[in-house]
């Protein structure tokens, strides 16, 4: 079963490759002129623009760049002519601040959805049920880059008690916030529809006919079925939250991958830009294949096809 | 009989959302103030008054009109996304699976590794490479987005295929075109309807975030996210220009939001956990 999932995962990867490659391949104007403007900071010369497209193999047919492309990049060889770093090492330097930016928004999401959750199903129609749904509704609308732009408005600007650029533990406080504020949202909704659900089974009606304390039953046997929907939810919101880090990162400064996208994009360094797309999808199937595993582990009765 | 009842009462507020910012949008000409890039260097950075009720920004135009205009650009690109987004995607996941075989192969292999992107960051690609206007903004939304269509319209179409409704048009002589436009195509529409009034939201969200980053409308566009951008220098000391904007793009998003949940559990009540995803 695995092995099929990771022979589809290693074809999509091989499908992503070619789409990012043709993204190079196709950025209208000549890439040469580009990216020697942008490095010598002058228009170059009929000579440096030949030198500069037979250095690079630009050319060579589509399908031959592409294989120079695809073995530059699993070897590790890919350049940023930007920086002049392999693009695996722009990658990996950056990566740690993603991905503790993404795991924190997941922690957060996830600490606080799943409790309100859980708690708004058990008093329906209450008035915390009410606020916790209004909470939702508005959490799962709201822009992320609107909400960090508030956040840094009332922390950094009038309070003045948190850092607004820089990196380190106070700083990820409100990048956090902003990135998994719309996850909280979700994930609340979500928990609170799967735990209505579940507490209308008839194992619960058992469990309470059998005199089981409530606590026991909404934690041990409720939400342990309940909580199914919410793991798939999460992997499907990983996805967004990765895009999502773009638009956070850039708001506030934090190195990593989504501000270095970024910068090559504004930079034309598309060299870069493919590598870093090659990277993010790379990522992104794993991540999926992650929570296609953690599913099938949770539900016995799913059977990923 | 309560939840109902509670679901009808959503759907009647979103409903009126939605009206609110279409008529909003539509008659923008004539219901705002002043002309959105009017220009007045004597009103700039003005507080809320009450000629200027959302005030004026750093060129002196009027906040207010921005974000009446706002919503006409925001709605009118975001319709023009999904209707792109939706009638690739329906007509490929159709002939995907209405004829099965090779053909079926290649567009769900095409699916997978578009979906082996997170949808942002190739439109943020797309709109980097190719250069930043309305027509680019649209394909690199559209060019992601297809794929959620067509995997849910396969889906219903290969339980369609079979069933004996279609054998019986076959038996009566329809040809292919006839049958996957005037049988399958109707009755593949009730799990999309939802997904189109999700996707909105979506949308109109995916197209403020391109916008403040500086890749989707371009200024003077008086759009919420390029207003939002626009708004950035003078956060201390002019906050209240990044307050209606943002407020605008959240109250649109929730209002199709709401408007797509309830439609969805009117016409698909399975899918009720699932949710639409967000750029």
């Amino acid at each position: 079963m695995i092995a099929k999932r990771l022979a589809t995962a290693l074809l999509v990867m091989f499908f992503a490759s070619f789409l990012s490659f043709s993204l190079l391949y196709l950025a209208p104007g000549s890439v040469a002129d580009a990216v020697l403007r942008e490095q010598l900071g002058f228009e170059p010369t009929e000579d440096e623009v030949v030198a500069f497209i037979t250095k690079y193999n630009l050319d060579q047919p589509f399908i031959v760049q592409y294989y120079i492309w695809l073995k530059l990049f699993v070897t590790g060889k890919l350049i940023c002519p930007q920086t002049g770093e392999s693009v695996v090492d722009e990658f990996l330097y950056r990566f740690p601040v993603t991905l503790s930016l993404a795991f924190s928004a997941v922690l957060f999401a996830s600490c606080l959805g799943i409790p309100f959750g859980v708690i708004s199903a058990i008093k329906k129609d209450s008035v915390i049920d009410n606020v916790c749904r209004v909470v939702a509704s508005i959490g799962v609308s709201i822009p992320s880059f609107w909400l960090a732009l508030l956040l840094i408005l009332f922390f950094c600007v009038r309070l003045k008690i948190l850092p607004a650029f820089g990196f380190g533990f106070k700083n990820m406080i409100l990048p956090t916030i902003a990135l998994g504020f719309h996850l909280f949202a979700s994930i609340t909704r979500v928990t609170r529809g799967s735990m209505l659900e579940v507490l209308n089974e008839q194992y619960i009606l058992v469990s309470r006919a059998k005199g089981l304390p409530e606590r026991l039953i909404i934690i041990r046997h409720a939400l342990k079925n309940a909580i199914i929907p919410v793991v798939t939810l999460i992997g499907l919101q990983l996805g967004h939250l990765l895009g999502g880090t773009v638009i956070i990162e850039s708001i506030f400064s934090l190195p990593g991958i989504g501000k270095f996208l970024m910068d090559s994009i504004f930079a034309r360094d598309y060299i870069a830009v493919s590598g870093f797309v090659m990277f993010i999808a790379f990522l992104f199937v794993i991540v999926n294949l992650i929570v296609d595993v953690v599913y099938m582990i949770l539900d016995s009765r799913v059977r990923v096809d | 009989m309560s939840r109902e009842i509670k679901k009808s009462k959503e759907m009647k507020v979103s409903v009126a959302m939605v009206l609110l910012l279409v008529t909003l949008g539509m008659f923008a000409p004539l219901i705002s103030p002043y002309d959105p890039n009017e220009l007045n260097l004597k009103s700039r950075l003005k507080y809320p008054c009450i000629e200027h009720p959302f005030g004026t920004d750093n060129f002196g135009r009027d906040v207010l009109s921005r974000v009446m205009y706002g919503a006409r650009v925001s709605l009118f690109v975001a319709m023009s996304v999904v209707l792109l987004t939706s009638s690739v995607g329906i007509g490929l996941g159709i002939i995907a699976g209405y004829y099965g075989g090779i053909v079926d192969n290649a567009i769900m292999r095409l699916v997978d590794a578009l979906l082996a992107f997170p949808n942002i960051i190739l439109a943020i690609v797309i709109l980097g490479i190719f250069g930043t206007s309305y027509l680019n903004l649209v394909i690199a939304l559209a060019a992601v987005w297809w794929v959620s269509y067509a995997r849910m319209v396969r889906g219903v179409v290969l339980s369609l295929k079979e069933s004996e409704f279609i054998l019986a048009v076959k038996a009566l002589g329809a040809n292919n075109f006839e049958i996957m436009a005037k049988h399958i195509l109707p009755n593949a529409m009730s799990p999309v309807l939802p997904l189109m009034t999700l996707d909105l939201g979506s949308a109109i969200l995916a197209i403020s975030g391109l916008g403040f980053l500086g890749l989707g409308l371009q200024p003077p566009t008086p759009e919420w996210g390029v207003m939002l951008r626009d708004a950035l220098p003078f956060m201390e000391t002019h906050p209240y220009l990044m307050v209606f904007p943002g407020f605008m793009i959240m109250v649109s998003v929730l209002a199709f939001n709401m408007l797509g949940d309830s439609l969805r559990d009117v016409l698909d009540p399975k899918r009720r956990f699932e949710k639409g995803f967000e750029g």
